[in-house]
């Protein structure tokens, strides 16, 4: 049994579908992010969890215990977990202290007690000499921090983050995924996290599961999402990809208009029209093939220098690939192009 | 205002001689007559709540010497007479009577009242100072005050000439020059009903032609005329005419020489009452010489012969009087009411 | 492991949390819900009979046909005068270079803030067509033989009404003037536009519907007031439906059926009208509200900003300064009749109003108790709907909504009815004690208190609850040391919202008090019948200081908020 069971979770709100099925084990120390597009039910997912939402079917289990099974809930202030919110939820009523100082407050800690770990964990978030502030008068980051603190502080064995970083500007955003993922890796409190952003999602997961209509999509490392999507939905959230249509003409291969492709596929019948994604940085600019790789000709029909790489949109009869060649690729518009691409990197998938 | 040595001396002289009786006798129902009354008992009972359409700076004035005597709280509620009867009669309906007297300027309304049976008989020591038409053989209401409605008028605008006679009223020169009062509850209607009655429906009629400003009380009248909005009121209470004249606000009244309607007010015991005791207790206060004196004081005739009329006043039977028909009143009231609407239109609660 | 969350979950079910809630719930059901049920049940004849006798009374007898068609001309008449002043008054603050434009939006709240038998009282010794000092003065001036303007006629009552109700019609104008963005304007004038077509053409479309919104809330207000209908309406023979229902009930015998069924025509009124102002409202959608940031053109008018000032400053004059100033005047008068002069100046009616008249000292304590004890419950009431309609998804949340906010279509007169009927028979001691005025006003006034509390609640971001919530704390403690100390100030402001116009309640009062339970309205409503001006206006005097006290009071809380002034009934 896993530290945390999510066994077919269900919920609807009205005649929305908001849950479906969701089955999910995480590992204590997992850093563990639900990546999808608003309103795929990651959140409500992350708020079951947290006991804000009571499923209609399933159950959660933590440590063997049951939290959550349909119609029932242990109420919130009881699973022993933090959350992060998206917009920090810094209580503006109260101290920077006071915000922090709350949930040991309410666990009737000792004053001085409370003294000392707030003020251990404002230094562990780099707040130090900030407690007397007010929130109104703390950036995004600090208050950030202050959420984090105030999660932190009484010692959680899970923490639940709600987009927390979607707030933030970009720079700001890149060096809060650092501290987030040493925090994480220091404290070992099992992480699940939320987000839209799937760099974000591969920059500090153990492991992504994606949603989408509320239904999981998949489930796996970093990589073996990005390389393996399970279907079109998985493969277009985790970044540019060219999607073709094909038809089955071999046990491994597919045909695409003139060309025929080797590819990969845990597809079981190989017969009839398919679609084959394939990752624009995957198709290179080559003058001959190597040995086992496909190679399509075609015609550059558009190329722009973007700095670090060069887009380049190229015509293979009738389709057009999108291809991220390197920035010293000069090709120009109008000549023709032969690209060569692994059948690791042609993944076939049914059509949607 | 003092409650004077003779009215405690009735009062304790009947307590101390029938305390017994009265306790035995008025266990259930309540004193039957002054002698019963329980002044302990009215004590222990603690308040009485009285519904009346009398002025409140009266009321206050009678009030306050029988509070300090015994102590009891005298809470009221104060409207005009249609107002204070639907209120009882409402309460009455639904089983919630929260008043252990009323009092009214409209006999038509204690008849009513009566025949509705919410009354309790209560033999008054008053009874023996009044006319037999001034209380009920059954005892149940017994009148309390005598309003005459007179002709008031602003000196300025007539000087030494004002109109003489009703009928002057409704003469074309008079056109936006006439007031006349009644509250949407329709309680101005007894005194022109009985105008119409002994005079003819012509003469109210012609007063209703000239466009009379209605105002919803003698009082709201009064101050019409002071200020010469208009120059004339109908039918003006005579104790608010004789005030506003007292006060030297520029007016002046007189008794038209056909004669002037007479309104019985009338006070009775509810028989709902908890609180039977300090209710007769202080039905006898009301209705005793001293309560009457602070009536004639304020310019109100007492029924009893033993109390004088208000200074500088034309003894009660000097008067002309035009008297009312309360029985038909009673009957007829929601006919009558339709007709004042008709001559004169506006709200009559009808 | 099953067991032990149904076990806490069952603890869950009577926690404090569905305890709160549902005993709001309860409140308002006995508050709204259970008087309106007795309404419709008494229009039918209910307890005596099961009739339709009474709605047949209510169409065909003349004073009822005539009362109703009274009324739809005073919704009439108040609907195009609200326009004239609301919309002109608006536009000339809103938008011109006008002079004073801060004073004359102060005194349109003024005017408001008045409670509007005052405004009427005041008229009486204003417009009286003989003695009214206004007709005395034009006839002196003129040299008229009788006074030119009548306060006693179907224009007065339209007039006195008006002077209160085109607030609605300007505020809500006003700030959809102010909400449209200058960059509107200046594009119809790049495309050649001149100054009245883009007036014509871009900002009327837009603010059109701001305008019927507003218009038909002072239309709908317009209705209800039963003190100017009452004061004015009575000397110029006028009746209206809620002086009729109030006639129809304190004649004897009281006809409840016929009131009830004539009280069922006038709430039929005012619930068409606030359907269609939210009908008009929500299509100003498309209006760039939101307010902030918006830069609104102003309009130079050279010479004639002056006579724009004239206009406006004698609109406010008659609404605000004119009526309190003569009730001030006449409260500080020894003698109201006699010319104003330094010897004829006393405070001994402020002496009589507010210690030795014992209705008015009375009345004074009264609303002071009633206006807080019904502010608190109305609060709360309205926080719990507002709380469960924003945090919770209770089904039928919306009806709950829906009738926090249908009190707002009910004339004082016509609750008054239903609290009556419903709490008169009940064997509890309501009746006949300050209990059913409390009730009365609690449920008047819930609207405002929930309209109020849900715009606070909307602000804080359900996070901060449930951030507490997962940091250890249960509900109580959440809403005990988060949720509450973060809207205390929202929560002030509808605590005032239901005290302000509570405290002058006078048009459910009339029908529920009794001897004992006066209120300052009443005080003021009965002693002018009993002719005594002078301490009547002291006490108005009274009311409008503590009114206008406690209004600077909303004001200044809610000064970073958005405007509580739309749609306050």
């Amino acid at each position: 049994m896993a530290f945390i069971d999510i066994d077919g979770i269900g919920k609807t709100f009205g005649a929305f579908q908001a849950l479906t099925d969701i089955q999910l084990s995480i590992e204590a120390c997992e850093f563990v992010t639900f990546l999808g597009p608003s309103g795929c039910g990651k959140t409500t997912m992350l708020r079951t969890i947290a006991g804000f939402i009571t499923p209609d079917a399933g159950t959660i289990t933590v440590e063997g215990r049951v939290l959550s099974q349909p119609g029932a809930a242990l109420p919130p202030e009881l699973r022993q977990m933090g959350m992060v919110f998206q917009n920090y939820a810094i209580w503006p009523h109260m101290s920077v202290f006071e915000n922090v100082a709350f949930g040991l407050r309410i666990a009737h800690v000792a004053d001085a007690e409370i003294k000392s770990r707030v003020a251990r964990i404002l230094e562990a978030v780099g707040l130090e000499g900030l407690a007397r502030r007010h929130p109104g008068q703390l950036s995004g980051g600090q208050q950030q921090r202050v959420a984090l603190a105030r999660s932190l502080v009484v010692e959680p064995k899970i923490l639940l983050l709600d987009e927390p970083l979607s707030n933030l500007d970009a720079k700001l955003r890149e060096r809060m995924r650092v501290e987030l993922k040493t925090l994480q890796r220091r404290t070992g409190i099992t992480f699940i996290y939320v987000t839209h952003d799937q760099a974000e999602a591969m920059a500090l997961s153990d492991r992504i599961v994606v949603f989408n209509q509320g239904r999981m999509q998949q489930q796996g490392s970093p990589r073996d999402i990005y390389e393996q999507p399970a279907n079109l939905f998985v493969a277009d959230f985790m970044g540019l990809v060219n999607r073709v249509s094909g038809e089955w003409c071999g046990p491994a291969q597919v045909r695409i208009g003139a060309h025929v492709l080797d590819v990969t596929s845990a597809a079981a019948i190989r017969i009839g029209a398919v679609t084959v994604a394939i990752r624009p940085e995957a198709l290179l600019p080559v003058t001959t093939a190597l040995e086992g790789q496909n190679l399509i000709e075609g015609v550059v029909r558009e190329s722009v220098f973007l700095g670090n790489i060069v887009d380049l949109c190229v015509d293979i009869g009738g389709v057009e690939l999108h291809v991220q060649a390197d920035r010293w690729c000069t090709l120009a518009a109008g000549d023709p192009v032969r690209l060569a691409v692994e059948p690791a990197e042609c993944v076939v998938m049914k059509n949607e | 205002m003092r409650i004077t040595r003779r009215f405690t001396i009735i009062t304790a002289t009947a307590w101390s001689a029938n305390a017994a009786i009265a306790r035995a006798a008025g266990a259930e129902t309540g004193p039957e007559n002054t002698a019963q009354i329980d002044i302990a008992r009215a004590k222990a009972e603690g308040r009485v709540v009285i519904y009346t359409s009398l002025d409140t700076q009266l009321v206050d004035t009678i009030i306050a010497p029988f509070r300090e005597r015994y102590g009891i709280e005298v809470t009221y509620f104060r409207a005009g007479s249609a107002e204070v009867t639907g209120k009882v009669l409402a309460e009455a309906d639904a089983g919630r009577s929260q008043a252990d007297m009323v009092d009214a300027s409209d006999l038509a309304a204690l008849l009513l009242m009566k025949e509705r049976g919410l009354l309790r008989p209560f033999e008054s020591a008053a009874r023996a100072l009044l006319p037999a038409s001034q209380r009920d053989p059954d005892s149940t209401w017994i009148v309390d005050r005598l309003t005459q409605g007179v002709l008031q008028y602003n000196v300025a605008e007539f000087g030494a000439a004002p109109p003489q006679h009703w009928a002057d009223l409704g003469r074309a020169g008079m056109a936006g020059r006439v007031s006349f009062w009644s509250a949407s509850s329709g309680d101005g209607a007894p005194r022109i009903i009985t105008l119409a009655q002994h005079l003819g429906w012509d003469v109210v009629k012609s007063i209703a032609r000239t466009k009379p400003l209605r105002t919803v009380s003698p009082q709201t009248m009064a101050q019409i005329i002071e200020r010469r909005e208009r120059g004339v009121g109908l039918l003006q209470n005579d104790n608010v005419a004789w005030r506003s004249k007292l006060q030297g606000k520029g007016t002046d009244f007189l008794f038209p020489s056909e004669g002037v309607p007479s309104e019985f007010g009338a006070c009775g015991l509810l028989k709902t009452s908890t609180r039977p005791h300090a209710a007769a207790l202080f039905h006898e206060w009301w209705m005793s010489a001293e309560g009457q004196a602070v009536l004639s004081k304020g310019g109100k005739y007492s029924p009893r012969t033993d109390v004088a009329p208000p200074e500088n006043s034309l003894p009660i039977t000097k008067m002309k009087l035009l008297e009312q028909d309360y029985t038909t009143y009673k009957r007829d009231r929601a006919k009558i009411l339709d007709q004042m609407a008709d001559v004169f239109g506006g709200e009559w609660g009808n | 492991m099953g067991q032990l969350i149904a076990g806490s979950l069952r603890g869950q079910r009577f926690g404090p949390q569905n305890l709160v809630l549902g005993l709001a719930i309860l409140v308002l059901l006995v508050l709204v819900a259970y008087p309106m049920l007795w309404l419709i049940l008494g229009a039918f004849g209910v307890p005596q009979d099961l009739t339709l006798d009474n709605f047949q009374r209510a169409f065909t007898r003349a004073q009822n046909y005539s009362a109703l068609a009274n009324t739809l001309q005073l919704g009439f008449g108040t609907g195009l005068l609200s326009m004239a002043f609301g919309v002109s008054l608006a536009w000339a603050v809103a938008r011109s270079d006008m002079p004073g434009r801060q004073i004359i939006h102060l005194l349109v709240a003024l005017s408001y803030i008045t409670p509007p038998y005052l405004t009427a009282l005041a008229y009486i010794i204003l417009l009286g067509p003989d003695a009214g000092l206004i007709n005395r003065l034009l006839r002196d001036v003129f040299g008229f033989s009788l006074g030119p303007l009548n306060i006693f006629s179907m224009n007065g009552v339209i007039f006195v009404i008006s002077i209160h109700v085109f607030a609605f019609t300007y505020f809500l104008t006003h700030s959809a003037l102010k909400s449209i963005d200058a960059s509107l304007e200046e594009s119809a004038q790049m495309l050649g536009a001149r100054r009245w077509q883009t007036t014509l053409r871009i900002n009327l479309p837009l603010v059109a519907p701001a305008i019927t919104g507003g218009v038909l809330l002072s239309v709908i207000d317009s209705l209800a007031l039963f003190g100017p209908q009452a004061i004015i309406g009575m000397p110029a023979q006028i009746v209206f439906l809620p002086t009729r229902i109030y006639a129809t009930i304190s004649s004897y015998p009281p006809r409840w059926g016929e009131a009830s069924a004539l009280s069922l025509v006038l709430v039929a009124m005012t619930v068409i009208g606030l359907g269609l102002q939210r009908f008009f409202l929500e299509r100003r959608s498309y209006v760039t509200i939101g307010g902030k940031g918006v830069r609104s053109q102003t309009i130079r008018l050279g010479g004639w900003r002056w006579a724009l000032l004239a206009v406006c400053a004698l609109v406010v004059a008659m609404s605000a300064a004119a009526p309190i100033g003569v009730l001030t005047l006449t409260a500080f008068s020894k003698d109201w009749i006699a010319p104003l002069s330094l010897s004829n100046l006393t405070l001994a009616h402020f002496g009589t109003a507010l210690f030795s008249d014992q209705v008015a000292a009375r009345g004074i304590y009264n609303s002071f108790r009633l206006a807080a004890g019904a502010a608190f419950v109305a609060m709360a009431v309205g926080a719990s709907i507002a709380y469960l309609d924003l945090r919770t998804n209770l089904r039928g949340r919306n009806v709950l909504d829906y009738l926090a906010m249908l009190p707002l279509g009910l004339p004082g007169t016509v609750m008054a009815v239903g609290v009556l009927l419903a709490f008169i028979r009940l064997p509890i001691g309501v009746y006949g004690t300050i209990w059913i005025l409390l009730i009365a006003y609690s449920a008047r006034f819930i609207p405002l208190a929930t309209r109020s509390v849900s715009a606070t609640l909307r602000q804080i971001d359900a996070s901060l609850e449930e951030a507490g919530r997962i940091t250890g704390s249960s509900w109580l403690q959440s809403m005990r040391r988060i949720v509450v100390p973060m809207a205390r100030p929202g929560l002030l402001v509808a605590f005032l919202l239901v005290f302000i116009p509570a405290f002058s309640e006078l048009s459910a009062t009339i029908l529920l008090y009794t001897g004992g339970t006066e209120t300052i309205a009443i005080a003021i409503y009965r002693l002018n019948d009993l002719g005594q001006i002078e301490v009547v206006c002291a006490l108005a005097v009274f009311t409008i200081a503590v009114v206008l006290a406690l209004s600077a009071m909303v004001h200044f809380l809610s000064r970073d908020r958005t405007a509580p002034s739309e749609g306050v009934g």
